[in-house]
């Protein structure tokens, strides 16, 4: 089943877009990393698929209805972020028995326990906690409310070193458990990548790439070799970084070489070699603009 | 120029300042929980109905008839029999004093500047004794009887001398009570005017009867009612 | 992860108990407009009369203060309650826009009810207050045991009009929240514009005469309940689209 379908998403605001016209289905049970630099659409997608926000154009379903103004979608969904705003007359355990009203799947066994297990006072104020202990607090309850659609936004801002693996495994170990639609963001992929399933790879408001991770690791590879003869391969493909270490050089491009192209690379002692999915949505998000080697090699040139 | 409208300018004032206030504001140290709150709430709403429970059992037993009634015809009424001398017309309870004096030829009075008010009547032989009956003060207001807090003196008689003093100095403070006028729109009592509405006083009255041919000596200016009856 | 069929009412219902906890500030700022209120009813009239042997002081107490801050708070809660603060935290839960609205709603009339019972009741402190004092007392009002349908329709309209203030402040609210430019229009509006009575912009002067000199309570009740449904059906058109925790 289809749980989240963009068809040709567009949305502007009066300044600038945000996104797009996006395309993209996230199915059932899939736990998707929503990767892209700072301030590429990654909340505002979100947001979108929780029906806090409308698009400007293109149709969204998420559970076959549109999410805005759908009591389904919210009901079933649960998106976690630093504007979960909670009265300050209500204290965290207050809290968490309001969620179990509204969450008919909310686990308060669960919650109760990493409540405790991250050592939270119950009486305390939400808006009280620290930065990361307030991602850490709404963290739990995305993880306890089990909604069929669990949203998280750059989950573990704030949180120490600690705490985020701490989390991720919670996450993972709660979602193999009870699996079902998560999307998770973060622009560090390194930190979630052995938690994903799918990479959704937004970037300028498009698509990127979408699909299983190691599509995403096979998608590049870095050709190392001999700068004269590399540069004989790649003249004519699109080259996503390069490096140069006196002779010899270092080259991101698409993984399309053919058998034959293949051989002859070996023969010419250019090396392939497969790169991190990491390296890769770095390599997929630098843009136009090159990276930032290039605003210094242009200052010392110019 | 509409001005009836310029009432309601207050609302502009103090509606941003009671928004700007009530707005969620930054997290302060000490915030009241939701228990505590319904806690005070509960608190203050026991101790309106209480108020209001204990109000209504004074007003049964208090407030409806705190003062005697005294209506401006009682007043009237008892103002009009001293002029005609029935004063077995009056109640009895305004009477203060009943005395008597003997008396020669004449009456000397004397007097300061806030006369009392005096009737003289006329017996109709000269017996050499002025039977002389005190009125006590009367004090309306809103139709009720203050009379009992107004201070007066009685006149001093010394031989053919009769003096009445300055009376004494009188402070009365009431307070006056309404629910809000606002609900008092569909009331079957339509709310009445209230706060300090009308008043009626005076001070003691002086009647005197006196043998017939007494001759009486007063100031020019000083008023003696005669009453013939 | 089966999907939940949630029902409207359902949603309400869990709403609107939600907010009778995380909106309790509203329950402390009645009480603070009521006590704001019992205080100025204390110094609502005065005055002293006399003449050289007698001077008469009187004071006029009045429950009118206490209704009157009443309605204030009636006002600034139901524009408060629409302000972004309130509706994220109404959004981090399960909620749509409609389902907030009516929550809202609910909760609006049900603080109704209770400003509006203890408005009254509140003046009765002040009634208590002066019998207490050395003063003679002049209680101009009868209460509950002299005339107890007068002592009841004084609560019901004190609760009526809180309703009808708090269904301003809603509307007026949700109009703010649509564009602040809203603010010098309503200003010029119902403030200005009718100092040069100029036609048709007495709105206030035409609400004052179309509630407050209505005679009959029921008719009254008729009127404020067709306003407040029609304040809400505009509230609700008119934030449809709003978009929350932006």
């Amino acid at each position: 089943m289809t749980v989240i379908k963009f068809n040709n998403v567009t949305k502007s605001y009066r300044t600038h877009s945000v996104l797009d016209h996006m395309d993209f289905t996230i199915e059932e049970g899939v736990l998707t990393g929503v990767i892209g630099r700072n301030g590429v659409g990654k909340s505002t997608l979100m947001k979108i698929s929780a029906g806090y926000i409308q698009a400007t154009s293109g149709e969204v379903q998420v559970f076959s209805e549109n999410p805005f103004n759908s009591l389904k979608v919210s009901a079933n969904s649960i998106l976690v972020d630093d504007t979960m705003s909670f009265s300050d007359k209500l204290s965290l355990s207050d809290i968490l028995k309001e969620a179990n009203r509204f969450y008919l799947n909310w686990d308060a066994q669960l919650a109760q326990r990493l409540f405790d297990y991250f050592s939270f006072h119950p009486d305390v104020r939400h808006k009280h906690l620290s930065k990361g202990k307030k991602s850490t607090f709404n963290a739990i309850i995305g993880i306890a409310s089990h909604c069929p659609l669990t949203i998280f936004d750059e989950p573990t801002t704030g949180m120490d070193t600690a705490v985020r693996k701490d989390f991720y495994r919670a996450l993972l170990k709660d979602y193999i458990a009870n699996p079902r639609t998560i999307l998770l963001s973060s622009h560090h992929l390194e930190e979630i990548e052995d938690l994903l399933e799918d990479i959704l790879l937004i970037h300028d408001g498009k698509i990127r790439f979408h699909g299983p991770i190691t599509d995403l690791q096979e998608m590049l590879v870095k050709l190392v070799g001999k700068k004269v003869n590399v540069l004989a391969h790649t003249s004519k493909r699109t080259i996503f970084g390069s490096q140069v270490n006196g002779a010899y050089s270092e080259v991101l491009v698409e993984n399309k070489f053919t058998a034959d192209e293949k051989i002859r690379l070996s023969e010419e002692g250019i090396k392939m070699i497969p790169v991190s999915a990491n390296d890769a949505y770095v390599a997929l998000t630098t843009g136009a603009k090159g990276g930032i080697d290039d605003v210094f090699n242009r200052t010392a040139t110019d | 120029m509409n001005l009836s409208i310029l009432i309601l300018l207050p609302f502009l004032i103090v509606i941003p300042i009671i928004v700007y206030i009530m707005r969620p504001k930054k997290p302060s140290k000490w915030t009241m929980n939701k228990k505590w709150t319904y806690v005070f709430f509960a608190t203050y709403t026991a101790v309106l109905l209480l108020a209001a429970l204990t109000v209504e059992l004074f007003d049964k037993k208090l407030a409806t008839k705190p003062f005697n009634h005294f209506s401006t015809e009682d007043f009237k009424f008892i103002e009009s029999a001293l002029h005609l001398g029935n004063l077995s017309a009056i109640d009895p309870s305004q009477v203060i004093d009943k005395r008597t004096h003997d008396v020669g030829d004449t009456l000397h009075i004397k007097s300061y500047d806030n006369n009392p008010l005096v009737f003289i009547e006329r017996k109709s032989e000269n017996d050499g004794w002025i039977e002389e009956t005190l009125f006590k003060p009367i004090l309306i207001i809103n139709e009720a009887d203050f009379s009992d807090q107004v201070n007066y003196t009685k006149p001093e008689w010394e031989g053919d001398t009769v003096t009445f003093p300055v009376p004494p100095f009188t402070e009365l403070t009431f307070t006056s009570y309404q629910d809000s006028l606002l609900l008092g729109q569909f009331t079957r009592q339509p709310p009445k005017e209230f706060g300090y509405r009308e008043r009626q006083s005076r001070q003691i009255v002086i009647y005197l009867h006196v043998p017939k041919d007494l001759i009486i000596k007063a100031n020019e200016d000083f008023d003696i009612n005669y009453v013939n009856k | 992860m089966y999907l939940t069929e949630p029902r409207l009412t359902d949603i309400v219902k869990k709403q609107f108990l939600y907010k009778l906890n995380a909106y309790t500030g509203v329950f402390s700022s009645l009480l603070i407009m009521q006590l704001i209120g019992l205080f100025f009813g204390f110094n609502t009239g005065g005055g002293s009369s006399g003449s050289e042997s007698l001077t008469i002081n009187w004071r006029s107490l009045s429950g009118d203060m206490a209704v009157i801050f009443t309605l204030f708070w009636a006002f600034s809660t139901g524009i408060l309650i629409t302000t972004l603060a309130y509706r994220n935290d109404a959004f981090s839960f399960v909620s749509t826009r409609l389902s907030h609205h009516v929550s809202s709603f609910l909760f609006l009339l049900v603080m109704s009810c209770i400003a509006g019972i203890t408005a009254p009741l509140a003046s009765s402190v002040i009634k208590l207050i002066s019998l207490f004092q050395h003063n003679a007392v002049f209680i101009e009002t009868s209460g509950l045991f002299a005339s107890p349908v007068d002592f009841f329709i004084r609560i019901a309209t004190a609760v009526i009009y809180t309703i009808l203030f708090a269904g301003f402040g809603y509307v007026i609210g949700s109009l703010i929240q649509l564009s602040k430019l809203v603010i010098p229009f309503l200003v010029i509006g119902l403030f200005i514009l009718p100092l040069f009575n100029i036609s048709g912009t007495g709105f206030i002067e035409y609400m004052v005469i179309f509630f407050g000199f209505e005679t009959s309570l029921l008719i009254f009740l008729v009127k404020v309940l067709i306003t407040v449904l029609v304040l809400f059906a505009i509230s609700v058109a008119i934030t449809n689209k709003t978009e929350v925790r932006k």
